[in-house]
């Protein structure tokens, strides 16, 4: 790491809870990408300090407001071709997907507002290996949301469920996966105003001994 | 012997090769994931070459304008902000650029906004110099109070009517600042996110689609059943303190 790199690592990481924070946890913030300890850190300070309260509303606002890039033939193309993706998808799946069930009550609780419909999971990734005494689990959070993590073996048998106000949990000692085994796990979150998302199922896999 | 020293003695040329390799792949794997005019720009070893910058200045000018004439007035001073932002980017062989680079953990573009307009007050300053805050602290605390007094509860309204007018009472004055202290009292007591969201709300007086915007909340409504709930919290603290009609 270059000397230029490490001093801008440096003011990356060096904030004091209650100083300033630094770009990067900023950022972080804005996107959704902190969690736990880190997350608690930033709105801590967020939450003492009104100047970084008035940046973090200032930067949403021109997130929110950033202009389409100047190369508008580019997306105009891409804007023809979703159109007639769209019009062919209308003429020729959409009669077929019609004759499909209707949605239950219970499917339509369970998936709430469609912008709320999903929660990011963020570790493990879908598929990934973990050690068989050794699996954490993290995702994005919903706004006071109490989360439900349910752990199953390949038959559906729930191995480990639990309920957290977190967004990290970490695989107790008592509960033993095995080897060379795949599981699948997912989050509920039972978010304030009564409504249910998830992250969907995840599969896991646990690596050898 | 400092400690990361003593750490690389005890390595074993195996352990040291494989450590070297997980780093290089780690650092190869964070370059893969930065958007390709980033990329592009940063592979160049002893500084960015011309062409790498343009393709790079090119791809985010939309951003670092619209950025640089939020922070200004005018045209001109749009331009002049947005020359004062790409120096300070590409200065140091672009070491804000690489410092993101090191460790992202945000979407690049979302970075960007923040460390530009931070550049562009920089520039303010340099121009003009520090911003006196004095006047907007007073207004924000003015508000701050008479908003948190307005929306916990009908005691404490009528008390903000009779502190807004001339001569306010002896004992007036006593129990705003008894349940202002209370109040500041419970509101530290709860969860850094809740606090944030009545302080966005009460304190800098945001609007609820501003304050959606801001959190990522779906939408206003989850806003305000989220600030009731918050509310519905501190009531219950003031009560358990003695404000019974606070609470009520």
């Amino acid at each position: 790491m270059g000397q230029a790199t490490r001093l801008a690592h440096h003011e990356a990481t060096a904030v004091s809870p209650t100083g300033p924070l630094s770009a990067e946890d900023l950022a972080a913030y804005l996107d959704g990408r902190l969690t736990g300890r880190e997350l608690e850190r930033v709105e801590a300070a967020l939450a003492f300090n009104p100047d970084a309260r008035a940046e973090l509303v200032e930067a949403a606002r021109l997130i929110a407001t950033i202009p389409a890039r100047a190369d508008a033939p580019k997306r105009q193309r891409i804007l023809t071709v979703a159109v007639a993706a769209a019009a062919v998808f209308a003429i020729v799946l959409l009669p077929t997907l019609a004759r499909k069930p209707a949605r239950t009550q219970a499917d339509t609780e369970r998936r709430g507002t469609p912008e709320a419909a999903r929660i990011q999971a963020i570790s493990p990734s879908n598929g990934a290996v973990v050690p068989p005494t050794e699996a954490h689990f993290a995702w994005n959070s919903v706004s006071g949301a109490v989360y439900q993590l349910t752990l199953t073996d390949t038959n559906g048998g729930v191995v480990w469920q639990t309920t957290t106000g977190d967004t990290t949990l970490a695989l107790p000692a008592i509960v033993k996966l095995e080897a060379q085994r795949s599981y699948y796990w997912n989050v509920d979150a039972l978010a304030a105003n009564g409504s249910s998302v998830t992250t969907g199922i995840r599969e896991l896999k646990v690596g050898a001994k | 012997m400092p400690s990361w020293l003593h750490r690389v003695l005890q390595f074993s040329p195996d352990s040291l090769f494989s450590t070297l390799s997980s780093a290089f792949q780690t650092r190869e794997c964070r370059m893969s994931q930065l958007p390709p005019a980033l990329q592009n720009l940063l592979s160049t070893a002893g500084g960015p070459a011309d062409d790498a910058w343009a393709e790079f200045a090119r791809e985010y000018s939309a951003l670092l304008l619209h950025v640089a004439r939020s922070t200004t007035r005018g045209r001109d001073e749009a331009m002049d902000a947005y020359a004062f932002l790409l120096e300070r980017l590409s200065e140091e062989s672009c070491r804000r650029l690489r410092g993101y680079a090191a460790s992202p953990n945000s979407k690049f573009t979302t970075w960007l906004v923040v460390v530009a307009r931070r550049i562009c007050i920089d520039y303010n300053r340099i121009k003009y110099g520090r911003i006196r805050h004095s006047d907007s602290s007073l207004e924000r605390e003015r508000l701050s109070r008479r908003r948190r007094l307005e929306d916990l509860s009908d005691h404490v309204e009528n008390v903000d009517e009779v502190a807004d007018e001339n001569g306010t009472q002896p004992d007036d004055e006593v129990e705003i600042a008894e349940l202002s202290a209370e109040l500041r009292s419970a509101l530290s007591a709860l969860p850094p996110a809740e606090q944030l969201l009545i302080r966005l709300r009460f304190e800098d007086g945001l609007s609820v689609s501003e304050i959606a915007q801001t959190l990522r909340y779906p939408s206003q409504f989850h806003v305000y059943r989220r600030i009731n709930a918050v509310l519905a919290t501190l009531r219950t603290s003031l009560r358990s303190r003695g404000f019974e009609s606070a609470a009520s």
